[in-house]
C-alpha cells in the first residue's frame, strides 16, 4: 500500500485538532482548554493557559481584536462566545499571576536578543525559561519598545516585569549594537521593530526559516512587517528555531501548524441547543458567576460527530484519521512478527455512509473500509471466513437462481423487474405478486431479471468478482433492449446507479403507487417507517412507500433517524461473521427505536428485525395483504429453497419452461433437528443443507466415527472456509437425529 | 478431556487415540493433541475445544 493512500480518505477529518477559534487567534491560544477551565471556575489553571499562549497575558488581552470570536462555532446558531470578556474575567479573578520557574539545569548557550520590544521579549522569556543564557540589548533605557508610549504603558510594563521576575536575563539598556559580529553568542535574534536597524539583512530574510544570510542571525517581528500581536508569535517561533539551530548549526524550515484556513472548519451544530449570551450585569465586565455561565455555552469544539452517530466507530473509539493510519500500518504487518490491529474494525462497518452525512468535511469511512478490504483481498490476507457465507449464497443467486427473460414471445421489453435475490428468498409471494401486478399494469411489456446485484462481492472487497457480475447483468440488460429497470430493493438500485448508470430505473413502489391496487390491507393502525440506509439518496422510493402505507390507512410515524439520516439495519457490509456482538447490538438498537410495528421496504431489514422478534411488515405485505408482520423468518436452507422454487414457478407460469431444481446431497434424508440446534445454526450461519451434506457424506463414505456411550456417529465436512461437525444418530426406521453441530474456521491436516 | 477414548473409527474399527493434530489458519501453523484413528488418521475435535480454545485462537489471528 502506498503511504498516504489510506490517509487520503480521512484527510478532511479534524478531530483532535484545535477548535476553529484557535486558528483565528494570532497567538493560537488553546481556547477550548482555557474555556474548559473557566467552566470549572478554575481561574489559576485558566490563567496558565492564557500565559502559555500569550506570554504576556495582560498586554495581549488588552490589545487583541478577538478575531477568534468571528470563527466561533456558536455563531452558526446564535451569538459567538464572548471570549474577550472571559479572558478579561480571568485576569481579574485569578488570585496570583506570579510567574512560575522550572527547576532545570542551566544551559551553556548564550543568545543575544537585539531589541526589547514585545517580539524580542517573547523570545527572551521563552529561552530563559528553558535556562539558556539570554542577553537583551536595547538602545532605550528600558523595555517595551513602542508600548512605552501607549496610554496603558504602566500596566504593560508591570506584566513584562512580572513574567521575567523569576528568570535571569541580562538586560543591557542604553546599548546600541553597531555590529552583529558577536562570536560569544550562539545565535542572535534581531528584533529591532518597525523601521529598526536590519544591518543590511532584511533582503536576505527567509520567511520559512526566519534566518538571514548571516549565519546564526534570525529576524522577525515588526521589523519584517507584521503587526504587534503577530510579532509576539514570531518571538515564540524564533525561540524554537534557535533551539533547533544551536546543537548543529543547521537551519530548519518552520512548519505552520496553524494555517488560517483551518479557522473555517466548524463542528456540526445541527443538534446543538441554542443558548443566549450570558448576561453582563455590570458594564465593567462579567462577575465570576456570569463568566462561568458564558463559558458553559462553549461547545469545546472537537468533532466526534461520526463516533457519536455510528455504533461501530463508537465501539472502537478510534478517530477516523487514526483508523486510516492503522489501515496503512496493517498493510506492513509481517505475519508472525507483528499483528494486525484493524482487520475486525474494517470488517465491522455496515458501509452505510451515515458518517458522511453528519461530517462537516464529508469524510466517508465506508470508502476507507472498501479500500482496506480490497487491499486485503488483493494481497490474500483478508480472513475469507468473514464473507464466505454470503459469497456462497450469492453464487447460488447468480447461477442456479438467475434468469433473464423478455416476456414470452418477445426478444426485448420496455420494462424489466429486478426483484433482487433476498425478496423472493424471504417470501416468494413478494416477487410473484409484484410481477403479476407489473405484467398487468404494463400490458405484459415487462421482463424478468432474477439475479443478485453483486453487493455481497462488493462488500467483501472482491472487486474482480463484483465486476464480472456487473458485466453479466449489463450484458443481459442490453440483450433485453435496455428496458427501464424496476427495483424492489434499495441496495440493488444503488448498485445499478453506481455501476450501470446508463440504465433508467424506477422503484417498484412508485409503479404500484401509480396504479392503486385493490388488495391493500393495513393489518396495523399505526406504524413507524424504517428507511433502509441505501434509500438515503432515493427520495422517490422513500416517498412512494410512505404514500402506499398511508393510502392503506396506516398512521405513520417517523423514527428519530429517517430519510436522509436513515441508519443501517445491521445487514449492510455483511459484518455478522466478523463481529456478531456488534451486529446484535445494532439490530437491537434499531428495533428499540420505537415501540411500534415497523413498515420496511427491504427484505433484509425485515428479516433481520423479525428474527429478533420485532413485528415488521414489508410494504408489500400491506399492498398485497400478505402478512401482518409476524411471519417467521425462513432459515438459510428455506431461503435457498424459496428462491429456486420461485424461479421454477415463474418460469412455468409465464414462459412454460420446466426448470429442474438441482438436488443437493442428503436432501431426501429423513432428519430431525431439535429446535435449539435450529436456532444455533441460524446464529452461527450453518445451513441445514450443510448438515445434510455432512451426514450424507459420512454415510456414503463411511468416513465417520462411532461413540458407543450414546450410540452416535461423528463426522466433519468442509464447506467453503468452514469445517462443520455433526454428531447424529439413526433409529431403527432409518431416520436421523442431529445431536450436535458446530463449526470452525481453521483447517486441520489429516 | 471429558470425551472418552472409546470412540472408534468406523472405517478401520480402531479406537481413537490421543495424537498430535496440525492446524493452519491465515498462514499460521500450530498443533494440539486430539483424538485420531491410529490407522487412517481420521480426527475428532470435540465441541468444547472448537468453541473454546479454537475460537479464541481464530479470533486472535484475525486481529489483535
Ligand atoms: S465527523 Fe468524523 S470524520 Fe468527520 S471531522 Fe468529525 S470526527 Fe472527523
Ligand atoms: S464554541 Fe468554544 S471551542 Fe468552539 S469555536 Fe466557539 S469558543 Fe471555540
Ligand atoms: S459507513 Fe456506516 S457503519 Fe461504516 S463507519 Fe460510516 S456510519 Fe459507521
Ligand atoms: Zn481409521
Amino acid at each position: 500500500m502506498i503511504e498516504g493512500a489510506a490517509q487520503a480518505f480521512t484527510k478532511g477529518c479534524f478531530s483532535g485538532e484545535f477548535a476553529s477559534c484557535s486558528y483565528a487567534c494570532p497567538l493560537h491560544l488553546d481556547i477550548r482548554s482555557f474555556i474548559e477551565k473557566v467552566q470549572r471556575g478554575s481561574w489559576t489553571s485558566a490563567y496558565r493557559v492564557l500565559r502559555d499562549g500569550f506570554i504576556f497575558p495582560d498586554i495581549v488581552v488588552e490589545l487583541c481584536e478577538h478575531s477568534c470570536q468571528e470563527h466561533c462555532a456558536r455563531k452558526l446558531c446564535g451569538d459567538p462566545i464572548n471570549i474577550c470578556e472571559l479572558e478579561k474575567a480571568c485576569l481579574r479573578y485569578v488570585k496570583s499571576k506570579e510567574a512560575i520557574s522550572y527547576n532545570i539545569p542551566a544551559k551553556p548557550n548564550k543568545i543575544a536578543i537585539v531589541g526589547a520590544g514585545l517580539s524580542g521579549l517573547a523570545c527572551a522569556l521563552r529561552l530563559s525559561v528553558k535556562k539558556f543564557q539570554v542577553t537583551v540589548f536595547d538602545s532605550n533605557d528600558g523595555y517595551g519598545g513602542i508600548l512605552r508610549d501607549h496610554p496603558k504603558a504602566e500596566l504593560f510594563l508591570e506584566d513584562i516585569k512580572r513574567q521575567f521576575a523569576k528568570e535571569k536575563v541580562d538586560f543591557r539598556f542604553n546599548t546600541r549594537i553597531e555590529s552583529l559580529d558577536m562570536p560569544e553568542f550562539g545565535a542572535i535574534y534581531l528584533a529591532t521593530g518597525k523601521g529598526g536597524d536590519d544591518f543590511g539583512l532584511l533582503d536576505s530574510w527567509n520567511p520559512k526559516t526566519f534566518a538571514t544570510a548571516k549565519h546564526g542571525v534570525f529576524m522577525g517581528g515588526m521589523l519584517v512587517g507584521v503587526g504587534l500581536l503577530q510579532s509576539i508569535d514570531h518571538g515564540a517561533i524564533i525561540s524554537r528555531q534557535i533551539e533547533k539551530f544551536l546543537p548543529t548549526g543547521t537551519v530548519y524550515e518552520y512548519v505552520d501548524e496553524y494555517p488560517i484556513e483551518k479557522s473555517d472548519r466548524y463542528i456540526n451544530v445541527e443538534n446543538k441547543e441554542p443558548a443566549d449570551l450570558a448576561l453582563m450585569s455590570n458594564a465593567d465586565g462579567y462577575t465570576a458567576e456570569e463568566a462561568i455561565a458564558e463559558a458553559k455555552r462553549c461547545f469545546r469544539c472537537d468533532c466526534k460527530n461520526c463516533l457519536e452517530t455510528c455504533e461501530m466507530l463508537d465501539s472502537y473509539h478510534k478517530i477516523p484519521s487514526r483508523m486510516a493510519n492503522d489501515v496503512y500500518k496493517d498493510s506492513l504487518v509481517m505475519e508472525g512478527f507483528s499483528s494486525r490491529v484493524i482487520t475486525r474494525e474494517i470488517s465491522s462497518c455496515n458501509m452505510c455512509g451515515l458518517c458522511k452525512t453528519g461530517c462537516p468535511t464529508a469524510v466517508d469511512i465506508s470508502d476507507l473500509v472498501l479500500f482496506a478490504r480490497r487491499d486485503r483481498v488483493e494481497h490474500g490476507n483478508y480472513p475469507k471466513a468473514f464473507h464466505d457465507f454470503w459469497l456462497r449464497q450469492m453464487d447460488t443467486a447468480i447461477n442456479e437462481g438467475s434468469a433473464f427473460l423478455a416476456p414470452e414471445g418477445h426478444e426485448t421489453c420496455s420494462f424489466a423487474f429486478f426483484p433482487g435475490c433476498q425478496l423472493g428468498a424471504s417470501n416468494p409471494d413478494y416477487t410473484k405478486e409484484s410481477y403479476a401486478l407489473l405484467t398487468q399494469q404494463l400490458n405484459s411489456d415487462v421482463g424478468l431479471m432474477l439475479s443478485c446485484c453483486g453487493a455481497p462481492a462488493y462488500w467483501a472487497g472482491e472487486e474482480e468478482k463484483h465486476q464480472k457480475i456487473i458485466e453479466k447483468i449489463r450484458n443481459e440488460w442490453e440483450k433485453l433492449g435496455q428496458p427501464v429497470v424496476i427495483f424492489a430493493c434499495a441496495t440493488c438500485a444503488r448498485v445499478w446507479q453506481q455501476f450501470i448508470p446508463e440504465a433508467n430505473i424506477v422503484s417498484l413502489y412508485e409503479m404500484i403507487k401509480q396504479k392503486p391496487h385493490q388488495k391493500g390491507k393495513p393489518f396495523v393502525e399505526e406504524a413507524a417507517v424504517f428507511d433502509p440506509c441505501k434509500a438515503r439518496e432515493n427520495s422517490q422510493m422513500r416517498t412512494s412507500v410512505r404514500s402506499l402505507a398511508t393510502d392503506a390507512g396506516i398512521k405513520l410515524n417517523e423514527l428519530q433517524f429517517h430519510d436522509e439520516k436513515a441508519k443501517c439495519c445491521g445487514w449492510g457490509g455483511h459484518i455478522q461473521a466478523a463481529n456478531k456482538e456488534l451486529f446484535d447490538k445494532i439490530v437491537t438498537n434499531r428495533i428499540e427505536a420505537a415501540d411500534l410495528p415497523y413498515i420496511v421496504y427491504c427484505a433484509n431489514c425485515r428479516d433481520v428485525f423479525a428474527a429478533k422478534g420485532k413485528r415488521c411488515l414489508h410494504i408489500l405485505d400491506v399492498v398485497f395483504g400478505l402478512d401482518d408482520g409476524s411471519r417467521q423468518v425462513p432459515n438459510i436452507k428455506e431461503r435457498r429453497d424459496n428462491s429456486l422454487k420461485l424461479k421454477q414457478d415463474l418460469l412455468k407460469q409465464y414462459w412454460n419452461i420446466d426448470y429442474q431444481i438441482p438436488v443437493l446431497p442428503g436432501e431426501d434424508l429423513q432428519l430431525d433437528i431439535p429446535p435449539e440446534l435450529v436456532q444455533k445454526m441460524e446464529e452461527q450461519m450453518i445451513s441445514e443443507t450443510t448438515v445434510r451434506a455432512a451426514i450424507a457424506h459420512a454415510e456414503e463414505s463411511n468416513e465417520k466415527m462411532f461413540d458407543p456411550q450414546d450410540n452416535t456417529y461423528i463426522s466433519s465436512y468442509i464447506e467453503g472456509e468452514f469445517t462443520c461437525w455433526v454428531r447424529y444418530s439413526q433409529d431403527d426406521e432409518g431416520k436421523y437425529k442431529l445431536h450436535k453441530v458446530y463449526s470452525h474456521r481453521m483447517k486441520f491436516t489429516v | 478431556m471429558s470425551e472418552s477414548t472409546q470412540i472408534i473409527c468406523c472405517k478401520c474399527q480402531k479406537p481413537l487415540e490421543m495424537k498430535r493434530v496440525d492446524f493452519d489458519y491465515l498462514n499460521q501453523f500450530f498443533h494440539t493433541d486430539a483424538l485420531r484413528c491410529p490407522e487412517c488418521g481420521m480426527v475428532y475435535i470435540p465441541e468444547d475445544l472448537v468453541e473454546g480454545k479454537m475460537a479464541e485462537v481464530e479470533t486472535s489471528l484475525e486481529d489483535k
